[in-house]
């Protein structure tokens, strides 16, 4: 009795539990698996077992810190019982050489036409964009912004999406997801000391609604000012947690996680040192994919979001 | 519930009695069940009885699922004990059986238990432990390297 002895689907129904830390030594076993592993239904199953975990307050983010990117596990299960939550790394994005450092640049690929678009030299993208079903989205001061890619690769902006708050100049703003499906977004009142998170109802091209997620006091975490222009945030929406990762005021180099919900929840959770104090964590949902993309033949990599 | 006893027989023909309520954990017999209330007699033909064995007694421990958290690590924590037993043949025919005889849980059990099984290996040593014919060419081997030069790894995986 061999594994090559089950049929397609009782082999795609194990090899679909692994976890993307396998994939290499998954499609490098056989051609079948090869194949089987870049099947949309076992991605589909992935998503699937991802969006179950989720649910139970187990989520898994893509974190880019000190120019390496590492796949977290985050695990918000039982805090409404006082369990503490937990943040740990799955894997770290290495290439076979053992090369960890990765090249951070923002650009757009489009899959028709198969190449990239870089947006360096345009200020208005030092900011993160959002990817949600196939548009991105920018914050921009007074309106967040909407972008769809054209088949000839201009990239065009669609109308501008109002935010449910008026921004003061100094007050923080940033923007994240729920899995493909909805756009969030935090809002830190510097001056009144309070942090709001809304989620979108509905998030198409040109219309958008909100509602409210939480309200969090901030009056007593006075030290607490996010960079968040460049940190970066999600949120549990079951247990009304938003988990903030940023870089301590103090010292700016201390990475650290901060989980905070309603009634005064707040935990502190360090993420290690870094050598400088430039550029903070920066964490993305992370949605499985097996779609292969290419670069020319400057690189070859696997999309996350 | 009724304590209706069903028999079940293997392919090799070794019979077990059981409960009805456990027979019908089994959903390929459940179905026969619906479709005829008075069959007692079950043949199935695609498993030997060493396998059967297990599966009742997967079955046997699942048949009354109670919600509490108590019950369900318990639960639990006898899966575990229980997959420890097999080495990875066994495995592979238990997720035949199970497929074929359609237990849901069991099927998810042993599924999970082969995956965390791979998970530790290159694949050299999967190739090797769960007998998987390695199909490619020279050159496709490195054309596979190439297309997954950067991954996820676990191995190397300091705190950052």
């Amino acid at each position: 009795m061999a594994m090559s002895n089950l049929p397609r689907d009782l082999v795609e129904e194990v090899l679909s539990r692994l976890s993307v830390t396998s994939t290499r030594a998954v499609r490098s076993t056989c051609k079948k698996w090869n194949i089987i592993s870049k099947d949309e239904s076992f991605t589909t199953k992935h998503v699937a077992q991802a969006n179950a975990a989720a649910r139970e307050s187990e989520f898994q983010v893509v974190m880019m810190m000190e120019y390496k990117l590492y796949l977290m596990s985050v695990n918000l299960h039982g805090i409404e019982n006082n369990v503490d939550p937990s943040i740990e790394v799955k894997g770290k994005l290495i290439s076979l050489n053992i090369a960890d450092q990765i090249v951070y640049e923002i650009e757009i690929y489009n899959f028709n036409s198969d190449s990239w678009k870089a947006l360096y030299g345009d200020r208005r993208f030092f900011v993160h964009g959002v990817s949600l079903k196939g548009n991105t989205y920018w914050f921009a001061r007074e309106y967040v912004r909407y972008e769809g890619v054209q088949e000839v690769m201009n990239y065009r902006f669609g109308p501008r999406l109002p935010l449910p708050f008026d921004i003061f100049i100094i007050d923080n703003v940033s923007l994240s997801s729920v899995r493909e499906e909805q756009l969030v977004v935090l809002h830190h009142q510097w001056m009144k000391l309070r942090m709001e998170i809304w989620v979108s109802n509905k998030i198409e091209p040109n219309a958008v609604s909100w509602r409210k997620l939480l309200e969090v006091n901030m009056r007593p975490l006075p030290r607490y000012r996010f960079r968040l222009d460049h940190g970066s945030f999600f949120i549990d929406e079951k247990n009304k947690v938003v988990v903030v990762l940023d870089k301590d005021e103090e010292t700016e180099t201390r990475n650290l996680v901060y989980f905070i919900g309603e009634d005064g929840y707040f935990k502190e959770v360090e993420l290690g040192e870094s050598r400088g104090k430039n550029g903070s964590p920066f964490v993305s949902s992370y949605v499985p994919s097996s779609v292969q993309v290419s670069n020319s033949q400057r690189r070859q990599l696997t999309i996350f979001d | 519930m009724s304590s209706n006893k069903i028999v079940l027989t293997s392919s090799d023909g070794e019979s077990f009695e059981v409960e009805e309520v456990v027979a019908r954990k089994l959903q390929i017999v459940g179905h026969m069940l619906e479709d005829d209330c008075v069959i007692n007699e079950i043949p199935l033909q695609n498993v030997t009885g060493d396998i059967l064995s297990m599966v009742i007694e997967y079955c046997k421990t699942h048949v009354d699922e109670e919600e509490s958290e108590e019950a369900q690590t318990k639960l639990k924590t006898w899966d575990e004990e229980f997959m420890k037993k097999f080495d990875i043949k066994t495995l592979l025919q238990i997720i035949l059986a199970a497929n074929y005889l359609n237990v849901k849980g069991l099927l998810d059990l042993v599924s999970q238990t082969i995956a965390d099984t791979i998970k530790d290996y290159t694949p050299e040593q999967i190739r090797e432990v769960f007998g998987v014919e390695n199909d490619y060419t020279e050159e496709e081997e490195a054309e596979v390297r190439k297309e997954n030069a950067w991954a996820f790894d676990e191995a190397d995986t300091p705190k950052p």
